[in-house]
């Protein structure tokens, strides 16, 4: 592999893709998405805020009752209503609340959202001839790698402008500040590992199958099998019949994405590699066996 | 020294067999015309020697060092593929400039070397469009173009100037002329009228395997062979009279004559004029050895 020409790919890539109306219609739509979310979100933590006020008033007087003890009220009363764990509620509530709200959607998402800009990507390549004017200017390693660092690359791009977006809406409503910001880049960067092992296993199924329609289908079955597999180990039903059951959800994405919110980041950087793990492994085995047929 | 040399190679798609045991030698800074019928296995031929099919037996030797290492060879051979599409959103220079660029040329190099190509072809008016806003030939023009890029030692053209206009197939051809002697140019075509003039040498594949090869004027048996055109048959009886073993055949409007063993063509062309000015015959044209067409269709037949 050449780490010049892997870089001169990956550099085309991302900037073809870039070149796509096709891509930049469906990051527009993401960044519109991260703004509508992000404006209804604020008004919720508006609410809850409110009530989270009338409930403190009860014992202290108007001027008695500042903001961010609201705040510190208000949040654990949102998340309670999604994380039932009260260790991790504890975590959760130091992250800023609409980071938290991005980072959660964001993780939600990103799946999807690597499956329509990125699925297929190297088997439109395959099926289309475009590597016959590649390959014989460089190896393929340094081509599939330089695609997917390419595709890894807009996936940034995208989660980046939706947490700049969402940024924005923050400061409209008038709760944005620095930390604000980072927090959110902090969660697009945590939803980007995440999709980075999604984009591994997408590649190596367009490596191996090289027909762009039939890659994106089977990215769609890999994508909701892993969710049905990874919610089987989970199962108390299952976990009582098949022992150790539950101990082969470490395989799948989902495992890591509770452990990728801990706002501590050696807490969470295991997760990054058992993520970073599962997507080279996918992509290296599609690589060998794309490696070993014709292109 | 062969550039070029094939042992056995075979590939199957499942359970049909593309080529069969392929032997072929292709000497260094030769053009050479690669002929076969449809599904000959030509382009899988080109596939394997551009290492982009994985062969099924046999062996390959490209510049007497292997097969296709992208490592060692990338550069150095080049692929005109028939029916490839580059990346649609970029444009021609940009896709070019890629090209170059991974070919070991610096950014400022890579863009001037594309912007040559795209010249060369007729394409510079069109540098900024992208593959879509291109017709046919024109797409045609641009893969000829990427097969030039930097100057590769062997150059693989599948089927060049097909779907191009006269005027420009012509200009492709002259194109291809000019690297006779600093490069290896194979070319596959199904206008053999266009490889006879062009090319120096030949390979006829036949359902995967070959059947003939060698310099041009050898296929074509240019020292064996005279083609007379004339205005009327001659008196084969009369040119046959001295007890020679040159032997006569008319397919009009052509005298074909076949030298016999030893023969020198000199003097057999001094004598049949003779007689044929005798005969008051006019003489419209003169060529030694067979049409590559009449050597194929002659090829063809024996193999089967």
């Amino acid at each position: 592999m050449s780490w010049r020409k892997l870089w001169i790919v990956a550099q085309f890539e991302l900037a073809e893709a870039l070149r796509s109306r096709l891509v930049i219609v469906i990051l527009g739509l993401y960044g519109m998405g991260a703004a509508l979310g992000a404006f209804l979100f604020t008004k919720a933590l508006g609410a809850a805020e409110d009530m989270a006020r009338s409930a403190l008033l009860a014992n202290m007087s108007a001027h008695q009752v500042p903001d961010d003890l609201v705040r510190r009220e208000a949040v654990p009363r949102l998340i309670s209503g999604l994380v039932s764990d009260p260790e991790l509620r504890q975590e959760l509530s130091r992250i800023d609340p609409l980071a938290l709200f991005y980072g959660f959607m964001a993780l939600q998402l990103v799946a999807l959202l690597v499956l329509v800009t990125s699925g297929g990507a190297h088997a439109t390549d395959l099926s289309r001839g475009a590597t016959r004017f590649v390959l014989t200017r460089c190896d393929r390693w340094s081509w599939s790698v330089g695609k997917l660092l390419g595709h890894a690359g807009l996936l940034a791009v995208g989660l980046t402008l939706g947490a700049l977006v969402t940024s924005l809406v923050a400061f409209g409503q008038e709760r944005g500040d620095a930390a604000n910001v980072l927090w959110l880049l902090r969660a697009a960067f945590r939803a980007w590992v995440y999709g980075l092992a999604y984009l591994g296993i997408y590649s190596a199924i367009a490596l191996t199958v090289r027909v762009p329609g039939r890659a994106r289908a089977l990215s769609i079955v890999a994508l909701i099998g892993l969710w049905i597999a990874y919610s089987s180990t989970q199962s108390s039903w299952l976990g009582a019949r098949v022992p150790a059951v539950e101990q082969l959800g470490w395989l799948f994405p989902a495992h890591y994405k509770l452990l990728l919110w801990s706002p501590n980041w050696l807490e969470s950087l295991p997760a990054v590699f058992a993520l970073l793990a599962i997507g080279g492994a996918a992509f290296a085995l599609g690589n060998w066996l794309f490696g070993r047929g014709d292109a | 020294m062969n550039v070029v040399e094939t042992r056995e190679l075979v590939k199957r798609y499942g359970g049909r067999t593309a080529l069969d045991g392929l032997d072929i030698e292709i000497p260094k800074g030769s053009v050479c015309a690669l002929i076969g019928p449809n599904g000959s296995g030509k382009t899988t031929a080109f596939g394997l020697l551009a290492g982009l099919l994985a062969p099924g037996g046999g062996s390959i030797n490209l510049f007497g060092e292997g097969p296709f290492d992208p490592r060692r060879h990338s550069g150095r051979l080049s692929l005109m593929p028939q029916d490839s599409l580059p990346s649609p959103h970029a444009s021609l220079r940009q896709n070019l400039r890629y090209y170059a660029e991974l070919q070991g040329m610096a950014l400022d190099a890579a863009d001037r070397e594309a912007l040559h190509w795209l010249g060369r072809v007729h394409l510079n008016d069109r540098v900024d469009s992208t593959l879509g806003q291109l017709s046919h030939g024109m797409r045609r023009r641009f893969s000829v173009a990427q097969a030039f890029l930097g100057n590769p030692e062997l150059i693989l053209l599948d089927e060049p100037t097909a779907g191009l206009d006269p005027e420009l197939a012509a200009e492709m051809r002259g194109l291809f002329a000019e690297r006779r002697g600093q490069a290896t140019l194979v070319i596959s075509s199904h206008i053999l009228s266009e490889l006879e003039g062009l090319c120096d040498y030949a390979v006829f594949i036949e359902a995967g395997k070959r059947v003939k090869q060698g310099s041009m004027k050898s296929v074509l048996r240019a020292d064996q062979l005279v083609r007379f055109t004339l205005s009327r048959k001659p008196d084969l009886e009369a040119l046959q009279a001295p007890a020679t073993a040159t032997r006569f055949e008319w397919q009009a409007p052509q005298l074909i004559v076949t030298l016999g063993a030893g023969e020198l063509l000199e003097a057999v062309n001094a004598r049949i004029l003779r007689e044929l000015l005798a005969q008051d015959i006019g003489i419209l044209g003169l060529e030694a050895g067979q049409s590559l067409e009449a050597s194929y269709l002659a090829t063809r037949a024996g193999a089967r």
